[in-house]
């Protein structure tokens, strides 16, 4: 009998829960490890006298604090829903109502792909209400229950972007949220979308700094090979060492290395 | 949000020594029997072969791929449902394990695989997602829409209806663009071939309307209006070629490529 | 899983139908409060800690699996706060203002006295206890869970509990021994 069981015979005796079956595996016990009966008897008492210690009863405060704690749980919930309403509103003095159902349906959904959680921190550049943006963002991030995974749609998210592309103007506010996308939405499809779209608005500065910064952040061949063609047909000069710092991964794919490798000739 | 969650769990061991593992099995019911349902799997190793069919379950047959003489890890299996989402996983992730598996007709799916495998779906009606890293994905007779995308296999795709209003995506690095769309689709179709060829079915007909690329260097594109146009559908391929056809009732089926199976090649 | 038992009350929880927190509240609150005030000797503090224990089960509803019991998942969170709370504020105990044991009906003077006399050393010893031992017998002896949910909520093996249980339970004898003497 190893220790962990004997242990267990001791303390059902002591607790005042031996079964009359256990009996003689106590008898043995007594014999075989050296316990006497006196001692255990001792044991079982000072364990019994911690009765005598009462508990008082909690004060009623107690439930009306939790009940508080409940009511006011429950009221937070209600106000992140309604700041997720008044960033609707923001959007909506962007462009047509339409479009921003669908970016905002689209900010909403964003949030749960596959996995949650890969935002990027906001540059710099960005003005002060796209920063908003963004905290508020990432603040709904922390909203998604898991529940929502089941309820985000790429096919969406793509209609979006078709939406942004055909909306107009597409100003600072659309570049981040596609800049977004194309770094962090988990379909490739979806990001390739937005750097088609967002290659369409290369004079800005900040769709070309955005698309250069992105590039090392890509895993995927697919969108890789889509990026590396678009900086190469801007001659975009400063891409350089994002080329150079992915010919140094091992796993590259043959591929893409092999276009990043004839491209970075001709771009210095 | 008020369903309750039934999680269902199989850890079976398995006897080794020199003959083959047994496959595993697992039955998830749905929390909504006639409603239609989405089942996610990102799998890391092996094939996954989904075939929609008239139950209301979803059954799940995991086969080891390789005979191994050494005691093999056990394959696990798990699946989470709540309100006919479900969610499947399979360990160890070392193995390669090929999973086939029944799904109610209408169901939607997001397939992830990383290695080793062709992702295929025939039989089934809804959203049809897959990502696949190092292989092919096909599409035998469904309905819905799609969004695929593959590095170095192929995509062969036949549709027999597709949803009004949904725009599509099929991308592929290296391998072939293979997409069969009802003769009655309407779309605008790009199709993009950086290093292949073009072939579509739909451009030479009368109604078609063809514009070749839009704006220099940066989107070559090809554009096919078909039947007054709709969403837009993309294929592209890297270095591959891209073929697009149109169903004509029988005949494709008759045609249909024929789908080799790894599993056949140990 | 029948309708109305802890764990399926709770997996509702998770869902988002938090007010059947409140059910739960009802059933477990005196044991908690119990547990707590056996481990720190105020029943002020005992309040709050309870509390704590409520909102962190809100907060962290998500990682109730369903798998295990809803009180051991409930103690494993109480016993944290137990210990940020020892870590906070130190393990010193209260034991100045004892409630003293209610007088019952047919009670003499003497039996009364000495059962003050008894709550007395009974709350001595437990004080000399170190918190870990204190602890442990409190989860034994008043919330009556067994060695193998205790090995849940403290995070060691069942047989590891065993002997700890049983070395509290004799150093316990040991301080009686020595207050009585």
């Amino acid at each position: 009998m190893n220790d962990s069981d004997v242990k267990e015979i001791l303390l059902e005796y002591i607790g005042g829960d031996l079964s009359s079956d256990r009996e003689k595996e106590l008898q043995t016990l007594l014999t075989e490890h050296g316990y006497t009966l006196e001692e255990l008897d001792e044991l079982r008492e000072a364990y019994a006298r911690l009765d005598d210690v009462p508990v008082p009863a909690p004060s009623a405060a107690m439930t009306e604090n939790f009940y508080r704690m409940l009511e006011e749980h429950k009221r937070q919930a209600t106000a992140r829903q309604r700041r997720l309403d008044s960033l609707l509103a923001w959007l909506r003095n962007r462009c047509d109502r339409r479009l921003i159902a669908r970016v905002a349906g689209a900010l909403v959904l964003l949030g749960a792909g596959w996995s949650l959680g890969f935002w990027s921190a906001p540059d710099a550049h960005y003005d002060r209400r796209l920063d908003d943006v963004t905290a508020e963002i990432r603040e709904m991030k922390g909203m998604m229950a898991y529940a929502m995974l089941g309820q985000s749609s790429p096919t969406q998210r793509i209609r979006t972007i078709n939406q942004i592309r055909t909306c107009g103007s597409v100003d600072e506010g659309m570049v981040a949220i596609l800049l977004n996308m194309l770094g962090d939405d988990p379909n490739v499809n979806v990001r390739l979308v937005a750097l088609e779209t967002l290659a369409m608005q290369a004079d800005r500065a900040t769709v070309r700094q955005g698309l250069v910064h992105s590039l090392g952040r890509q895993e995927s061949p697919l969108v890789q090979m889509a990026l590396t063609d678009v900086l190469l047909s801007l001659d975009e000069r400063a891409s350089i060492s994002q080329f150079r710092g992915l010919l140094e991964r091992p796993d590259l794919n043959d591929a893409v290395r092999a276009r990043i490798a004839s491209g970075l000739e001709r771009l210095m | 949000m008020k369903a309750a969650i039934a999680i269902i769990s199989a850890v079976m061991t398995l006897s080794l020594l020199a003959q083959s593992e047994r496959a595993e099995q697992i039955t998830v019911p749905l929390s909504r029997p006639d409603e239609p349902g989405v089942l996610i799997v990102h799998h890391h190793k092996g094939s996954l072969n989904i075939t929609g069919y008239d139950g209301t379950s979803l059954v799940v047959k995991a086969s080891p791929r390789y005979a191994s003489e050494e005691t093999p890890q056990p394959i696990d299996l798990g699946a989470v449902e709540k309100d006919n989402h479900i969610v499947l996983s399979v360990s160890p992730r070392h193995r390669t394990i090929d999973l086939d598996i029944l799904v109610p007709r209408h169901f939607s799916v997001r397939l992830k695989n990383d290695d080793s495998g062709t992702i295929r779906v025939q039989h089934l009606s809804g959203e049809i997602e897959v990502s696949n890293l190092n292989g092919d994905i096909h599409l035998i007779d469904v309905a819905g829409s799609a969004l695929l995308d593959t590095v170095d296999g192929n995509i062969i795709a036949q549709f027999t209806s597709l949803t009004p209003g949904i725009p599509m995506a099929f991308t592929s690095l290296e391998g072939n663009l293979d997409i069969t769309f009802p003769t009655d689709a309407r779309a605008l179709v790009k199709t993009r071939a950086d290093h292949g060829r073009i072939r579509n079915d739909f451009a030479s007909a009368p109604e078609a309307e063809t514009s070749p690329a839009n704006g220099a260097g940066l989107a070559p594109w090809t554009y096919t209006r078909i039947n007054g146009g709709g969403p837009e559908m993309r294929l592209r391929s890297f270095y591959g070629h891209v073929r697009v056809r149109r169903a004509e009732n029988d005949e494709n089926a008759a045609t249909a490529v024929t789908i080799p199976d790894e599993r056949s090649s140990t | 899983m029948e309708s109305g038992s802890d764990n399926s009350l709770m997996l509702k929880v998770r869902s988002g139908d938090v007010d059947k927190l409140g059910l739960l509240f009802e059933r477990h609150k005196a044991a908690l409060f119990g547990y707590f005030y056996r481990s720190t000797g105020s029943a002020e503090i005992s309040e709050d800690l309870v509390q704590n224990v409520f909102l962190r089960i809100l907060k962290y509803r998500a990682q109730f699996s369903g798998n295990g019991s809803f009180a051991t998942w409930m103690y494993h969170i109480a016993h944290n706060v137990c210990a940020d709370h020892f870590k906070k504020h130190g393990t010193g105990r209260n034991v100045a203002n004892l409630p003293g044991a209610p007088p019952q009906d047919c009670e003499t003077p003497e039996g009364r006295l000495l059962k003050d006399e008894r709550l007395r050393v009974a709350e001595e010893a437990l004080s000399q206890l170190s918190t870990d031992q204190r602890e442990i017998l409190v989860l034994s002896r008043y919330q009556g869970l067994k060695c193998r949910q205790i090995a849940e909520i403290l995070g060691c093996s069942v047989g590891a509990a065993r002997v700890r249980v049983f070395r509290a339970i004799t150093s316990l004898k040991q301080v009686y021994a020595e207050l009585e003497r």
